[in-house]
């Protein structure tokens, strides 16, 4: 404690007390009579003087140590985010609160009535106020716990819990503790939401549906009907296209089935390519409508197509099933569904891969992939040369030249549009990589339409007869020979262009070139063949 | 002679002067409304018990004070006024003068309080809060 400070506060009574003691020690007043009473007084003020100068520094290092203390108190709740306030009898909030309190009401509180800070609203602030009179009278603490414990002050959602305390022996005052919880009610409502939906769609996932179905299957819901759906081709757009094509289709039938079911409808994504609906109060026969309406926006969806990459059908087989009384297991109503779902889908499969082929040939032409005319003039090239070939029309070699007439470019649509456009000569290297990728997109198309043997044929296709073509730098006999035939009838129509135009060149040109690269792009035996006999054909 | 014990309020300190076993205890806050008159008793219990107490007895005293307030502290030294001058007048008196290790404010004022006193005063840290 500063000495210093002291001796300066305490220095005109020390001063006096020195000038005394020097008069009495000077003997100045020796045979005065009140002498002894002075000395005595003189001892007793400067004892008081000493008591005086203690106490003070006592006091003023414990009022400094207290009000250290409050200011750690006033912080420690202050950053506790919670509002603490206390209000007396009167109900008027104290001068001390906690500064979560002014944000929490928007203003500062002191002196405000805590009734109309709780509540807007009249009758809300009449029960706060017989409530807190009824505590401060009859001390009843059950009384403050049955108040609200969840209120609204500004559009955020407030905790509220009471305590009555007693301040000193006879004063009491009720403790109020505010927690701002709109966030964690909002995170909760967020976690809720991502536990029960799925993610792509925001359908309701399995998990949802595991939980709600107990809570379906009352008398009230019956009849109930489910729609199992899958969806098809999803794995060539996966393949082709990557998974944003494939997650884009998804979110599409999700929104097809939203827009199509009723809203007391349940629709969620059962799995990958899977979905189910349920339907309360929803007889077979509704439930078929329903399944009538999503197949129809399938193909409305289907011919809007704008872009390459949507070559891929909008299309999904469904399975239905209906229960009229709870006698059914839900488990077996699920089931009766995907028997007709897997029946329905292996129907379908034709069409869906007819439809993928007549969708490829449309889009390659109509975005210049290939020449107009190509594709239907190689079918009948391909027919005609097999023919030759000993090949008949139904045979497996027939067949797969006339898919590969269809699908041999297919791969193409995976490149991007611009990068198609350009000369060989004006691409990058990286683009030079990226187009010379299309046989293997072609190859994944094939494959994911279940043409496995096409698929081959495809990835081969660019290979040359002396081992210098791409992807795998295959030669000779090793490059398949569907492949080696269609290389052949490939380049020939793409040179004569079908005659349309005055730059193609003439048949006689066409297999001058062939000859010419006989041995090395093409199999000579093929080319002698093709070249010998093309008048035959 | 007999004991005086006065137990704690939220704003007295608990009293417990055990002429017996010649030990005197003070402890916790003291700020009573009216310090005189909650020390009163025990000046005067302390009074009679050293003017009864025999030279060579050994007195042992334990004070705990953690917060005192000003007419507090007046009362104290008062009370350590009596034990010195007891002790001038050759008794034999000791105390002991517990602070909170955590708090320096504590040592710090029965530092000022152990001024000017002549008989043994320790000032020892206690680990509670």
């Amino acid at each position: 404690m500063g000495t210093n400070q002291d001796d300066l506060l305490f220095s005109p009574e020390k001063k006096l007390i020195e000038s005394c003691r020097s008069e009495i020690t000077a003997d100045k007043y020796g045979d005065n009579i009140l002498l002894p009473r002075y000395k005595e007084l003189l001892d007793s003020y400067e004892k008081l003087l000493r008591f005086t100068r203690k106490v003070t520094r006592i006091s003023d290092t414990q009022g400094n140590a207290l009000k250290e203390r409050e200011r750690k108190m006033k912080s420690l709740l202050d950053n506790s985010n919670q509002g603490f306030l206390t209000f007396g009898v009167n109900l008027l909030v104290d001068e001390e609160y906690s500064s979560e309190c002014a944000a929490i009401f928007g203003k500062q509180i002191k002196k405000e009535n805590i009734t109309l800070l709780l509540s807007t609203r009249y009758d809300e602030q009449q029960k706060y106020e017989d409530a807190f009179n009824a505590v401060f009278k009859e001390k009843d603490r059950e009384k403050l716990e049955q108040l609200p414990s969840r209120i609204i002050i500004n559009n955020r959602y407030i905790d509220v819990k009471y305590k009555l305390i007693n301040w000193l022996d006879k004063e009491y005052a009720i403790f109020v503790i505010l927690t701002d919880v709109t966030d964690k009610i909002k995170s909760e409502a967020k976690v809720k939401y991502l536990i029960e939906h799925d993610s792509l769609t925001s359908l309701y996932n399995r998990s949802y549906i595991d939980k709600i179905i107990p809570e379906m299957l009352i008398s009230h819901n019956l009849p109930i009907s489910v729609i199992l759906a899958d969806m098809n081709a999803l794995k060539l757009a996966n393949d082709v296209f990557g998974h944003q094509t494939g997650d884009r289709l998804i979110i599409k039938v999700a929104e097809i089935l939203k827009n199509c079911c009723r809203k007391t409808d349940i629709v969620a994504r059962w799995g990958g390519d899977e979905f189910l609906v349920i339907l309360p109060n929803a007889w077979h026969s509704q439930c078929l409508r329903i399944v009538e309406l999503i197949n129809r926006a399938c193909q409305q969806e289907d011919q809007e197509v704008v872009d390459i990459s949507e070559v891929v059908p909008i299309s999904v087989s469904m399975g239905t099933a209906t229960m009229e009384s709870l006698d059914l297991n839900i488990t077996e109503l699920f089931a009766v569904a995907e028997n007709r779902m897997y029946k329905n889908k292996l129907l379908d499969n034709k069409t869906v891969r007819k439809n993928i082929i007549k969708k490829m040939e449309t889009v390659l032409e109509a975005k210049g992939i290939v020449p107009p005319g190509h594709i239907e003039r190689l079918k009948k090239l391909s027919v005609k040369f097999a023919g030759f070939l000993g090949f008949s029309e139904e045979s497996v070699e027939t067949t797969e030249l006339l898919l590969l007439s269809s699908l041999h470019d297919a791969g193409k649509v995976a490149v991007p549009e611009d990068m198609l456009n350009k000369e060989q000569k004006d691409l990058t290297s990286e683009e030079l990589e990226i187009m010379r990728s299309y046989p293997e997109a072609g190859y994944r198309m094939a494959q994911s339409i279940g043409e496995p043997g096409v698929a081959e044929a495809i990835l081969a296709l660019c290979e040359r007869w002396d081992g210098n073509g791409y992807p795998h730098g295959l030669k000779g006999a090793q490059i398949p020979y569907i492949s080696r035939i269609f290389s052949v009838l490939k380049s020939f129509d793409l040179m004569t262009g079908g005659g349309a135009f005055e730059s193609d060149l003439s048949k006689e040109e066409a297999l001058d070139e062939i000859r010419n690269q006989s041995g090395l792009q093409f199999d000579p035996g093929l080319t002698k063949l093709f070249c010998d006999n093309l008048s035959n054909l | 002679m007999e004991k005086l014990f006065i137990k704690a309020t939220k704003s007295t300190p608990e009293v417990n002067l055990d002429s017996d076993n010649n030990n005197l205890l003070i402890n916790g806050q003291s700020y009573p409304e009216n310090a005189f008159k909650f020390y009163e008793p025990i000046f005067n219990w302390v009074n009679e018990y050293l003017d009864e107490l025999e030279t060579g007895v050994q007195v042992q005293i334990d004070f705990t004070l953690p917060y005192i307030n000003t007419s507090s502290s007046k009362c104290i030294m008062m009370l350590l006024d009596k034990f010195d001058d007891a002790f001038l007048a050759g008794k034999n008196i000791f105390l002991n003068w517990y602070c909170d290790q955590e708090n320096e404010i504590e040592f710090e004022c029965a530092e000022e309080f152990k001024e000017d006193m002549n008989f043994p005063i320790e000032i020892v840290s206690r680990e509670d809060n």
